[in-house]
């Protein structure tokens, strides 16, 4: 019975000191300044950086009162200059009056000239920092981080309200990529594949009559009203940004990636060459096969597989005598065109954003040791051969598309 | 002589389990994969195959020894000389995994989750568990393991469900990581681990009566011990990948952060820290006691509570030896690759010596 009690005991004092921080870690929540956007870009001087962070302050008697009600912005930007992540983190604490917080960030943003410089210096600070987890996703900005943090659309109640958006819509759509610090970091120290990094991009927002004002009257009072936007895609070669996919070879690198499995197209109508018809994939899934020719080049097998749902069909197609099958074609052809166009582009700048190497590393091991310090040479060598196979599952319940009688 | 231990053979295989297990889920793929590539979560499971054949031959050990001391069990096996030398050499290398194994949980808890409280704190805390426990006795440690045990496998379960989500396949690949050799290699610096489940399931067989259907239950045991530790390597390198499962000494704190439950909760660390004291109390107190009930073997005057004590005051300096996490895990490499890797040695030798004087004391 004493053994028994003395077991609950310590069981007890166990569990209980699992959950309660010792005085030493005692943190008030209005003590943390919690961090959720990070902007890096080059500093002034050399061989520094500019550190930008988006801090959501706790602020009294915001709670309850539907956020900036009472007058102040639930986001602040604040940026400092320094050699080192760990110094700018430090600085920013004679900003914030706060500790900065780190593990609810959401996303980390290279400024446009330093990740044309190269990002890898400012990764192994990211990654040695605690608080800051290997999920968050990564993006860099056209122009500098600071200005992608610090822009306000006038949607979104404060500023980096309209990334955090974007970036949890992201996935419904094969418009971009999400793309983690541990992403980064295993690309980074391996070879066979590269980075393709989303920029996120800015244009100054058309002002209607209803937004001449931000809806809490108080962020970015009088400044420019940006529309913040993420569709194209960097192309790193190792840890700098050397090419820009459009957003049309970007949905197609993220759809082979199997990033994302839904996507949508536009091409000539089989029945009717000056109207269109616009597919929506709704599954997307690619097989990859990797042999060696004759002549000892590698040659890659894209094997896409398609379910498409078709709802929009411009100009005259006659379902019932035609059938599926011409548009199957259509569809089938197309996709094979797009991604022999951005193989071709990928080659032609030599990054392997699709990861060639890295199959290869998988499926051959002892085949990619052979070639692994000489991929850079054996990458635009690669033959690809692209083979589709697209299935139209449903017409949307339409029997008969629209057809304009003149 | 009554036994001092009222375990069933099932409770004995799930403290054994949870031994085996202790703390090695957290370092366990930053050992293997650096060295294995991909295939460091097979690598796991080689080496507890390969430890396996062991668990029969222990309890069969336990069986040509009087039950309920484990003092008296080593010396009937190899007679006061060699018993006592065997004793000394088993306290010395559980004293020092467990005097290790104490900084560690300072160490990893203060980085992980208390970076401002000192290690030393951590420690001392978790240090006067360890002592009470092994004030109690043996009885106690093993019904205490068994709740901690009740508590930990929801959150291992949780830890591992958890992370399936997050998971990539593609990233185990290729399957055979950096090769047959390297495997090899990476198995050896896992046997150990399997070694600590089997000398402390010799530990316990030699207190029970009931040795029916204990080898069963040590099989199994120390079976889903190697089954655990390699899933928790698997989707280690599943969520993380090989770049960065290498850069880091405990890959399993860098994982639960990575880890997203749905879209309502970011990081496995609600899991994982609770767990992380109750496998570091587990671990250091069994070997605390293992240590503790060896030297009682040697020299029975020393009575409680001054052996717990005299022994804590050392266990607590030995544990102050290291400065920083890498010494740590650097000299529990060496303990194990050394001192407990020396077992799959000893352990058939021995073995073959009681059966021998067995043998002859019959004949004669």
């Amino acid at each position: 019975m004493r053994n028994t009690r003395l077991m609950l005991l310590v069981g007890l004092i166990l569990l209980f000191t699992s959950v309660t921080l010792g005085c030493w870690d005692q943190d008030e929540i209005t003590s943390l300044a919690s961090v959720t956007g990070l902007g890096i870009d080059i500093g002034s001087k050399p061989g520094f950086i500019r550190v930008t962070v988006q801090i959501s302050p706790p602020t009294a008697g915001s709670a309850g009162a539907g956020g900036g009600a009472s007058g102040g912005s639930l986001l602040r930007v604040v940026t400092v200059e320094a050699e080192s992540l760990v110094e700018g983190f430090a600085l920013l604490q004679s900003h914030l009056r706060r500790e900065p917080f780190f593990l609810h960030l959401n996303y980390v943003v290279f400024g446009e000239e330093l990740a044309r410089s190269g990002i890898g210096g400012v990764i192994g600070g990211l990654q040695g920092w605690t608080q800051i987890r290997g999920s968050v996703l990564v993006f860099v900005a056209q122009g500098t981080a600071e200005s992608a943090l610090s822009a306000h659309s006038g949607i979104g109640r404060a500023p980096g309200q309209d990334i955090s958006d974007l970036v949890a819509n992201i996935s419904n759509a094969p418009v971009a990529r999400k793309v983690s610090v541990n992403d980064v970091v295993n690309t980074l120290t391996s070879k066979g594949s590269e980075l393709g990094i989303s920029i996120i991009e800015l244009t100054p927002l058309r002002l209607e009559s209803g937004d001449d004002k931000p809806p809490d009257g108080t962020s970015q009072s009088g400044g420019q009203f940006q529309e913040i936007l993420i569709s194209r895609l960097a192309l790193f070669k190792r840890d700098r940004w050397v090419a820009t996919l459009d957003e049309f070879e970007t949905q197609t690198l993220v759809l082979l990636l199997g990033e994302s499995r839904q996507g949508v197209g536009t091409l000539p109508n089989p029945q009717d060459p000056e109207g269109f018809v616009a597919p929506v994939y709704e599954s997307f899934s690619v097989g990859y096969s990797i042999s060696v020719t004759d002549d000892g080049l590698f040659q890659l097998a894209i094997k896409p597989e398609l379910e498409v749902r078709l709802l929009e069909v411009r100009g005259m197609y006659d379902l019932k005598t035609r059938g599926f099958e011409p548009i199957e074609q259509a569809v089938e052809s197309d996709t094979e065109s797009q991604i022999r166009l951005l193989m071709q582009r990928l080659q032609q700048v030599g990054i392997d954003a699709l990861g060639v190497g890295q199959r290869i590393s998988r499926t051959k091991p002892g085949l990619w040791k052979e070639v692994e310090e000489r991929w850079d040479e054996t990458y635009p060598t690669v033959q690809i051969e692209v083979q589709s196979k697209a299935r139209i599952r449903t017409t949307g319940l339409i029997k008969k598309f629209f057809e304009l009688r003149r | 002589m009554r036994p001092k231990l009222g375990a069933r053979p099932s409770q004995i295989g799930l403290v054994t389990f949870a031994v085996t297990i202790g703390t090695v889920y957290f370092p366990a793929a930053g050992i293997t994969v650096p060295v294995a590539g991909t295939a460091g979560w097979i690598s796991v499971f080689l080496a507890f195959s390969l430890a396996l054949p062991l668990v029969p031959l222990v309890v069969w050990l336990s069986d040509q020894a009087p039950t309920g001391d484990w003092g008296k069990a080593v010396q009937a096996w190899l007679g006061p000389w060699l018993g006592k030398l065997l004793l000394l050499f088993f306290s010395v290398i559980w004293f020092w995994l467990g005097a290790l194994l104490l900084t560690q949980a300072g160490f990893v808890f203060h980085a992980i989750a208390l970076p401002a409280t000192p290690p030393i704190a951590i420690n001392m805390a978790l240090l006067v568990l360890v002592l009470l426990t092994d004030l109690k006795g043996v009885e106690v440690l093993f019904r205490t393991i068994e709740f901690l045990l009740m508590a930990a496998v929801p959150l291992i379960i949780g830890f591992l469900f958890g992370a399936i989500p997050a998971s990539r396949v593609s990233n185990l690949l290729p399957l055979l990581g950096d090769g047959p050799m390297q495997i090899a290699k990476a198995s050896y610096l896992a046997l150990p681990w399997a070694m600590e489940g089997i000398l402390f399931l010799l530990f316990a067989s030699t207190l029970v009566k009931e040795k029916k259907r204990l080898t069963f239950h040590g099989l199994w045991s120390v079976g889903l011990a190697g089954i655990t530790l390699g899933a928790i390597i698997a989707f280690t390198l599943a969520i993380l990948g090989k770049g960065v499962t290498v850069g880091y000494i405990y890959p399993t704190a860098r994982l639960i952060q990575s880890t997203k439950v749905s879209d309502f909760l970011e990081g496995l660390e609600i899991f994982v820290y609770p767990l992380w004291v109750l496998t570091s109390y587990t671990k250091a107190t069994v070997s605390f006691v293992l240590a503790s009930e060896s030297i009682r073997g040697i020299v029975p005057v020393v009575k409680q509570p001054w052996r717990t004590l005299l022994l804590g005051a050392a266990f607590f300096a030995a544990s102050l030896l290291p400065d920083n996490v890498e010494e740590t895990v650097a000299g529990l490499g060496r303990v194990d690759s050394s001192l407990f890797a020396a077992f799959y040695a000893i352990l058939p030798l021995m073995a073959l010596w009681v059966f021998i004087r067995k043998r002859v004391k019959k004949s004669a």
